[in-house]
């Protein structure tokens, strides 16, 4: 597979993948309406704090450099 | 009938002539004479005694008090006069003086709990159980991207990915609060 093909499936991907992310979010935030839903602060926090740990795993993939770019020499 | 009466009827009490009534200096009470509750108390003062019981201990262990004083001047000077035994007896009370000074606020805030309606917090729990393993997962995927063997992308692709996610939780924390 070449450069411009691999670059090309990440853009497709992460704009479907992303957007897709964005879109589970923000229906877990509209669960925040207090008018049809009602919870106790410690499920919100919960919730928050699953959802934060698995973006915070997210970006330490993305940042760590090493991942991939390694080459093998003897 | 009081008992008084009844007690003058069969002699017990000799009834006294009023004109010792009229003395300014003395008060009678139940056919017994004592000095004004003045004269009475700067008497009782003179004993130096500090407390109520220690004035009662006092009547109890001495036959003869000074002479016009009665044992319970609290009965004798009910109407006329009397205050309590700290006036009696010249005891100094020393009043604590409250600290006027106005508390500091806490920084702590405090949260007012709303009983929690047990109807939609049912479907908050059912909704949250069925979205948060699909969103982590969504997560998860974009995790997945960063494998550089099967994607080719530049740094700042992946900073947009980033900001877009965290700009996503930031609403998503401002909503459940």
């Amino acid at each position: 597979m070449s450069k411009n093909d691999k670059s090309a499936k990440f853009k497709e991907l992460a704009r479907s993948r992303v957007n897709r992310a964005i879109n589970m979010i923000r229906l877990i935030a509209n669960l925040g309406n207090k008018a049809h839903y009602d919870y106790t602060p410690e499920q919100a926090r919960k919730i928050v704090a699953a959802l934060q740990s698995e973006v915070n795993n997210v970006k330490t993939k993305f940042n760590s450099k090493k991942r991939g770019t390694e080459e093998f020499t003897i | 009938m009081s008992i008084d009466r009844e007690l003058i009827r069969r002699g017990v009490i000799v009834p006294t002539f009023k004109s010792k009534i009229n003395n300014i200096l003395t008060y009678s009470f139940k056919s017994r004479y004592y000095l004004n509750y003045l004269k009475a108390r700067t008497k009782a003062r003179s004993l130096n005694l500090q407390s109520a019981a220690k004035w009662k201990l006092y009547c109890h262990l001495n036959d003869t008090l000074p002479h016009g004083v009665p044992e319970s001047p609290e009965i004798v000077y009910r109407n006329n006069g009397w205050v309590n035994f700290n006036d009696w007896l010249g005891i100094k009370v020393i009043k604590k003086v409250k600290n006027k000074r106005k508390p500091t606020k806490s920084r702590i805030k405090t949260i007012k709990l709303k009983p929690l309606d047990s109807v939609k917090n049912y479907k908050f729990s059912k909704l949250a159980s069925k979205r948060l393993p699909n969103a982590l997962n969504a997560v998860k995927l974009i995790g997945n991207l960063s494998r550089r063997s099967s994607y080719e992308y530049t740094d700042a692709e992946a900073q947009s990915i980033i900001k877009s996610l965290s700009k996503a939780m930031r609403d998503l924390r401002k909503k459940l609060r």
